[in-house]
């Protein structure tokens, strides 16, 4: 065993280690209290008040003598200061010696940042070796990180907002979109390309949605895709306009007997039965082309139109038909919202994709 | 480059000289950008194309133009998050020198991608520090000399702060960053006064 050491040490040095102290006679009346104390208790002095009327106990709740909260030495005491605030506290005590009193030395504990602002302590009012200023530093330059964070993160999801309303491509399919079809028509004919533009629309798909589901539907979708890319060449595109509706541009192709030859394999390949569990999903397809070569002056939105008008013409004579447009299909391009003619017709879904 | 320093000196010839000469500035940089992301990293060579163009363009020395930088960090209310996170490293100057040591780690514990130079204060004196910096980038002495002597009016204190050039065996380099500072007055002035608790807002 080692013998104690007495040290003794003046009010001021108190001050300077432990600047939220409070010094109580054995009657708990504070004799001495360090500076900032007085800072959190401006209303009224401390110095010769009662501690238990400065200070209300939480934990351990029921002591009442500073003389039980002493024999807790070593252990953390859960404080309220009496004030309007109530500003939580934590604190320990100690017994002096030779019947000096207690001393109970305090800190804000968790609540210290709103207690900074409270009270407007400064760094002086710290002991040097307290960790509080860094404390502050750390949670002041977290913040700001945070923030810049934050406005990243804003910024980004803008762009992504952005990015997803002028993006070129189907999700589901992966195939180009109207946006783009426009583009490329406009291309083409700004570069005076020939090319022939196939409508193509899906027959029995809405049956498939309705008694397989729409994971069927989704899945005839994407092998629909599949297929369209791989009856055309890489430079083509291949877009999806509506639910079930695709648009094919085959470039620098006009010739009428080989485009009917592409789109009837197109048809043959699309009517291939398309497993889905235990059952299988079957469609069909009908098909409207148009050339630019029909045209003086090709317009794309007027290709489209008879691309239309050529489609329906298919869809009038039964099911997986393909019909390349011509002058006696101008009728039917004006009236595009007639009834279909069949009954077994499918019904078009004008919805768009996604 | 940390995308905060370039951040930074965004906002320091934005406030400074205007939206004009920083967009002329981001036209004539052609990195497709207009402004710089602080969370991002760059290219150390266009750091330092900008710093150059900027000078070109202002007219001004860029050693002069980074003492103008470094007095912005701790004055300009755009950078007043700066200024308030320095000011936590003590509350005097003598204080908040010695607290430089601790900058770059402290800077680490908040953004932990932002790695600054390793500062060393020596006393040689009282009152009379050598501050140096190994393995700097020539641009850091300036801006730490403006930025010294900002914080040194912030703090109210009266300080002559010289840049020393030692020479070196191959010319300029890297680890030549020496300032001298020498505290003639502690409490010169009031000083701005520094609220641990931040204002709301």
């Amino acid at each position: 065993m080692q013998s104690e050491t007495h040290v003794c040490l003046d009010a001021n040095a108190f001050d300077i280690l432990m600047p939220m102290h409070v010094v109580t006679d054995r009657g708990g009346i504070v004799t001495h209290a360090g500076p900032v104390v007085h800072k959190i208790h401006p209303a009224a002095p401390v110095v010769g008040a009662a501690f238990f009327d400065l200070f209300e106990a939480r934990r351990p709740r029921r002591v009442e003598s500073l003389d039980a909260i002493t024999e807790r030495a070593g252990k953390k005491l859960h404080l309220r200061l009496r004030d309007p605030a109530r500003t939580p506290l934590i604190g320990t005590a100690v017994r002096l010696q030779a019947g000096q009193g207690v001393l109970v030395n305090l800190s804000f504990g968790i609540a210290v940042i709103d207690a900074v602002a409270r009270f407007g302590l400064a760094g002086s009012d710290f002991a040097a070796t307290d960790l509080t200023l860094e404390m502050l530093y750390l949670v002041e330059a977290k913040s700001a990180a945070m923030a810049e964070s934050r406005k990243l993160n804003e910024r980004l999801h803008g762009a992504k907002t952005m990015a997803e309303a002028e993006a070129r491509s189907d999700t589901l399919t992966g195939l180009s979109n109207r946006r783009a079809l426009d583009h490329v028509l406009e291309r083409l004919i700004a570069r005076q390309t020939p090319f022939t533009l196939m409508h193509l629309d899906l027959d029995f798909f809405k049956q498939v949605n309705d008694t397989l589901g729409h994971a069927a539907g989704d899945l005839v979708l994407t092998e629909v895709a599949r297929i369209l890319r791989e009856e055309s060449r890489a430079e083509d595109e291949v877009v999806r306009v509506g639910g079930d509706e695709f648009v094919i541009v085959f470039k620098g192709i006009t010739d009428e007997a080989q485009m009917l030859c592409i789109a009837e394999r197109m048809i043959g390949k699309l009517e291939e039965p398309v497993p889905f569990g235990t059952q299988h999903a079957q469609i069909s397809a009908s098909i409207g082309l148009v050339r630019s070569s029909q045209y003086a002056l090709p317009e794309a939105a007027r290709m489209m139109r008879d691309a239309d008008a050529a489609l329906y013409a298919s869809k009038s004579r039964g099911r997986a038909q393909c019909t390349f447009f011509d002058a006696t299909l101008e009728a039917h391009r004006d009236a595009p919202e007639a009834p279909p003619v069949a009954q077994t017709a499918p019904q078009r879904e004008r919805s768009g994709p996604g | 480059m940390h995308g905060l320093i370039i951040c930074a000196f965004e906002s320091f010839v934005r406030n400074t000289y205007g939206e004009g000469h920083w967009a002329g500035l981001v036209e004539r940089l052609d990195a497709g950008l207009e402004h710089f992301e602080p969370m991002f990293h760059y290219d150390d060579g266009l750091a330092a194309q900008l710093l150059a163009d900027t000078a070109v363009r202002l007219d001004k020395p860029a050693e002069a133009l980074l003492e103008d930088f470094g007095i912005f960090l701790a004055t300009h209310p755009a950078s007043e998050r700066v200024r308030r996170l320095l000011r936590f490293g003590g509350v005097d100057y003598e204080g908040f020198l010695a607290s430089l040591e601790d900058l770059s780690g402290r800077v680490r514990l908040a953004v932990p991608d932002l790695l600054l130079p390793d500062i060393v204060l020596e006393e040689r004196g009282p009152g009379d520090y050598l501050l140096r910096c190994d393995d700097a980038p020539p641009e850091f002495a300036p801006v730490l000399t403006g930025l010294l002597q900002a914080m040194a009016d912030d703090y109210g204190a009266l300080v002559v702060i010289e840049q020393e050039r030692r020479l070196t065996q191959g010319g300029a380099g890297m680890g030549d960053a020496r300032l001298a500072i020498r505290l003639l007055e502690a409490d010169f002035t009031e000083g701005r006064g520094f609220a641990l608790a931040q204002r709301a807002g």
